[in-house]
């Protein structure tokens, strides 16, 4: 990776650029063009072969000089590309909508861009890319689609989403298996504050119909280890619940606490048969990406 | 002690501090977070560190108002314990005579000089202060200073230029107090002049310094200073004769030169002195020494010697003139050496207008105006119908004491001669309404006995008017004054007796009883001499005719808000600023030459001349300077035994106020307290790690 791509990717920069689709290919271009310079990895947009044209195919990539030819559809198919169906879930809770006032973004807004960055990365790659907002349940959903214009309107439905309700991964799993009917490559992004079993029971069925789930768990860096001088009134932004907090139950007990509900939360992902990465809010998006460019490597 | 202890009272906005700290305590800061899945509740904890930030925050909050409400209360310390840096300091009050003899020779010089030696021996410690002194006015130049910033006193000392005024050594010193202020150091009082005699006071004690102040004489006259100056000038029958006085012990040749708006008309060379020398007297030779205070008057008049000079003037046109007199050549004091005089046209002419020419009003109204001396008239008499409407003109003033005897041609006339700046004083009696009271409401005849019950002692005709309480008014004429008339007199049922209106450029007064027996006995009391001069004077504007004055002297302008006007300076800079909203009815005038007033549709010049003290370069002598320099008291006296004068009791002025310094402390406070509350609420935020 070049020293010039991390800096392209910081949620500070792309939180200044103007729109989410910006934000979007800025971030993609950017981490493609480390990815270009590095041997590691032969990702590549050249020709690879022809396929008979079906329905449903994207009519951009008809090869007009062989249908001139032969009287033939063909579709040309490109280097890296599977043919994969990217199915976005994105969380958008209450608790996505906070930032620490050190953080120079929300959960919910690094999650658009994570969500932006993937949609186009997977539009790139002639990828149906689809979308579902959750919160306590399906806001709303796209169907994966990799029509002219459907990444521009998947990108303004990531752009106008906002912080919502409660969070309930049950119910909203269970919503999600009446979107995703064919096998997907579903991402989810989300904070995860849910008891891991819940977790682990909503992925299992997914992956069990031959579904590949990735999940992506956001956090700020100050509620990972929040530092007060003194005791201070909590206020949980879903529920409107408060509770008194002393500073040495911060210093000393909560620290311990979250690693063991990351911890379990990384073996329920696993048991579940998912992919699972930890970020905060002031990295960069190429980690993100990286992995997610593994992942869909090996599920190839 | 204190100033003001009421605010006191304030003390209990203490309670307010104290309240917010308790609710504050009892409320910890409220942070949102994404959830609580993790977190477990406690209990509020104090540190003993959280508990010393919260007490020293209340307690600079605490101090801070209180000092603040110390320093309103205003807390009075003897001065002896207010600690001052410097306990030899000194203000040195340099007072600078810039008075008409300070321009002799090179007086004004050795006087810059001796300031500037003043302000480059002041120490650390030291103050400085520069005062202006001439004329009716002390005029503190620059305000006590450090002596480290004596650069501003130089400054300041730049500025004053010569003067032609006189110096009264008594105002000087009687005001002293006033202008020094509440000086903190000890004041040494240095006065630069020439020292004149003539600048001495009537009364000697008047030129007693302020107690516990030092005064130094800063002599830069010379003991044997000659001048010659004219004392005056007086026309009379086409000629200017100018006395002139010199001390020189020298027979001196000099010409007379007469300026007539400015061309020269006349030149004459005479000869003065010289003056005898004055013979020392010793004691023991019989004579004894004269007195040092009746010195100071008497040898003003035992000095110099005196010639007369007579010029011819050439006919000049009935309008006033700029005569100026000059002495050539001058000598070293040149500001006397010229005089000024205006002349102009004949005494005021009053027209009286009755029924007859012997009638008794016209009678009463010659007499009175014809007695007065000031201003100088001359009346005329004429019977209404026998008026030649065509000399109106040159009348100063009209007044009628029989308007019904007028005919509509007369009264239109006379309605223009007011309308275009005229004057009038018109007696009404029981006739016709017609004429000039076409638009008076003019009623009915009252003839029931009454009095004067109010007379407005704020109009020039009435300034002085005393006795009008014992005027029996028999009858009179009923009249209802307009909103913009101004009653001047009015009598017990309210009616007015005396009315003034305005008529475009000029004025009319009204009476609404005759001069006759019959109406009342006006005539008959003192008031009426007084109250006819006046209205005289008044009226053909004499308080404002005034064509001479002296520098530094009061000068009527004549000027009023009403009529608004201007003044222009000899060098034609206007004295009124433009942006005045007030006309002052009379200026002090700064320089010698010719002053011009202007009022609507008019100008007159006024002469303004030196006043001729100041030529008098005489010394004040070593004994009544001694006797001056012992009038000195000091400032405290101290307490001795049992026969001892009584110790004076401080007075406030011996108490410093330390308000200031409490404000200084309440500043300090605010600060220190806003830092502490600050950092405070930083660490009640959260703090990232």
């Amino acid at each position: 990776m070049s020293a010039s791509a991390p800096a392209l990717l910081t949620p500070t920069l792309l939180a200044s650029l103007s729109n989410l689709e910006l934000v979007a290919r800025t971030a993609v271009n950017g981490f493609l063009t480390g990815l270009h310079r590095s041997p590691q990895f032969g990702f590549s947009q050249e020709f690879r072969e022809y396929r008979p044209y079906v329905e449903g195919d994207d009519p951009r990539f008809v090869d007009w000089n062989v249908y001139a030819r032969t009287d033939r559809t063909y579709i040309r198919r490109f280097e890296g590309e599977t043919n994969t169906r990217l199915m976005l879930l994105l969380d958008a809770s209450a608790s996505m909508g906070y930032a620490s006032s050190s953080a120079p973004i929300t959960k919910l807004t690094y999650a658009k861009f994570l969500a932006a960055a993937l949609a186009y990365l997977g539009s790139r790659q002639h990828d149906p890319v689809g979308l579902i907002v959750f919160d306590e349940g399906v806001r709303s959903s796209r169907p994966p689609t990799s029509r002219t214009g459907s990444l521009q309107a998947l990108i303004h439905s990531i752009d106008a989403t906002t912080p919502g309700g409660g969070t309930s991964l049950e119910a909203s799993f269970a919503g999600f298996r009446q979107h995703l009917a064919r096998r997907s490559l579903i991402v989810l992004i989300s904070d995860l504050y849910c008891d891991p079993l819940v977790l682990q029971r909503g992925i299992q069925p997914l992956a069990s119909h031959g579904h590949d789930v990735v999940i992506f768990q956001i956090m700020d860096r100050h509620e990972m280890s929040p530092r007060f001088e003194e005791s201070v009134l909590l206020e949980d932004v879903e529920s409107n619940h408060t509770v008194n907090i002393a500073p040495e139950f911060l210093k000393e007990r909560y620290g311990p606490k979250l690693q063991v509900h990351l911890q379990s939360v990384r073996s329920a992902a696993a048991r579940a048969g998912a992919d699972y990465v930890l970020l905060t809010t002031d990295e960069p998006l190429n980690e993100a990406l990286r992995r997610y460019l593994l992942f869909r490597e090996r599920r190839n | 002690m204190f100033a003001a202890p009421a605010f006191f009272a304030a003390l209990l906005a203490i309670a307010l501090p104290l309240w917010l700290h308790r609710v504050a305590q009892a409320n910890p800061a409220r942070h949102a977070f994404p959830s609580l899945m993790l977190m477990e509740a406690s209990e509020i904890q104090r540190t003993a560190r959280r508990t010393l930030r919260y007490w020293m925050l209340l307690a600079l909050r605490c101090l801070l108002l209180i000092a603040l409400i110390l320093a309103f209360a205003g807390p009075l310390l003897p001065r002896r314990a207010v600690p001052t840096v410097h306990p030899a300091g000194r203000l040195h009050a340099i007072v600078f005579d810039d008075s008409l003899s300070m321009t002799f020779g090179d007086r004004w010089q050795r006087a810059h000089a001796a300031a500037r030696s003043i302000i480059e021996s002041a120490r650390p410690g030291d103050e400085l202060m520069l005062v202006q002194a001439a004329g009716q006015k002390i005029q503190v130049v620059q305000d006590a200073v450090p002596a480290v910033r004596a650069g501003n006193v130089s400054a300041a000392l730049d500025t004053i230029v010569p003067g032609s005024q006189r110096l009264d050594f008594g105002l000087l010193m009687s005001t002293a107090k006033g202008w020094l202020g509440a000086a903190r150091l000890p004041v040494e009082f240095h006065l630069i002049s020439d020292l004149q005699q003539t600048a001495s006071p009537l009364r000697f004690a008047d030129l007693e310094p302020p107690p516990g102040t030092r005064l130094e004489f800063h002599d830069v006259g010379e003991s044997d200073a000659a001048n010659t100056y004219i004392r005056g000038a007086t026309v009379l029958n086409g000629k200017v004769s100018v006395a002139v006085r010199t001390t020189a012990h020298s027979n001196q040749t000099l010409q007379a030169v007469a300026v007539v708006d400015g061309a020269e008309v006349a030149r004459r060379s005479f000869q003065v002195g010289p003056a005898p020398a004055l013979t020392a007297a010793r004691e023991g030779e019989g004579n004894p020494l004269p007195d040092p205070l009746r010195s100071t008057l008497a040898s003003a008049n035992v000095e110099g010697v005196d010639t007369e000079v007579l010029l011819e003037l050439p006919e000049v046109s009935p309008t006033p003139h700029r005569l100026e007199v000059r002495l050539v050549p001058g000598d070293k004091l040149a500001g006397d050496d010229r005089y000024f005089v205006v002349l102009e046209p004949t005494d005021p002419r009053v027209l009286v207008l009755a029924r007859a020419n012997d009638s008794d009003e016209a009678l009463y109204a010659t007499s009175a105006v014809d007695a007065l001396s000031a201003p100088k008239l001359k009346s005329e008499v004429h019977a209404a119908q026998e008026l030649d409407l065509r000399t109106l003109h040159q009348f100063a003033t009209i007044i009628i004491t029989d308007p019904s005897a007028l005919s509509s041609e007369a009264a239109a006339r006379i309605r223009d001669f007011v309308h275009s700046g005229g004057s009038l004083l018109m007696t009404l009696g029981a006739g016709s309404t017609e004429g000039l009271l076409a638009d008076w409401r003019v009623r009915n005849v009252m003839s029931q006995p009454t009095q004067i019950a109010r007379v407005d002692t704020t109009h020039p005709v009435l300034r002085n008017a005393t006795g009008w309480s014992g005027v029996h008014m028999l009858r009179h004429v009923q009249v209802v004054p307009d909103s913009s008339d101004r009653v001047l007199i009015a009598l017990e049922d309210g009616a007015p007796l005396l009315i003034e209106r305005n008529l475009g450029a000029g004025h009319m007064l009204v009476l609404t009883s005759p001069l006759l027996r019959e109406w009342n006995d006006l005539a008959t009391h003192p008031v009426f001499v007084k109250f006819m001069a006046d209205t005289a004077s008044y009226l053909t504007d004499a308080e404002a005719s005034t064509n001479s004055a002296q520098v530094g002297g009061v000068l009527m302008t004549g000027l009023s808000a009403q009529q608004g006007g201007q003044i222009f300076d000899p060098k034609g800079r206007r004295v009124l600023a433009l942006g005045a909203t007030a006309v002052p009815d009379r200026i002090v005038p700064e320089h010698s030459g010719f002053y011009e007033i202007r009022s609507a549709g008019a100008s007159r010049w006024v002469a303004v001349n030196t006043d001729t003290r100041e030529s008098n370069l005489t010394r004040m002598s070593n004994v009544a300077l001694q006797r001056w320099q012992a009038l000195q008291k000091p400032a405290v006296r101290t307490l001795g035994g049992p026969t001892s004068v009584p110790v004076e009791q401080a007075s406030a002025d011996d108490r410093a106020s330390i308000g200031y310094a409490l404000l200084l402390a309440c500043l300090a406070l605010l600060v220190a307290e806003t830092i502490a509350a600050n950092h405070f609420l930083a660490v009640r935020r959260e703090v990232p790690r």
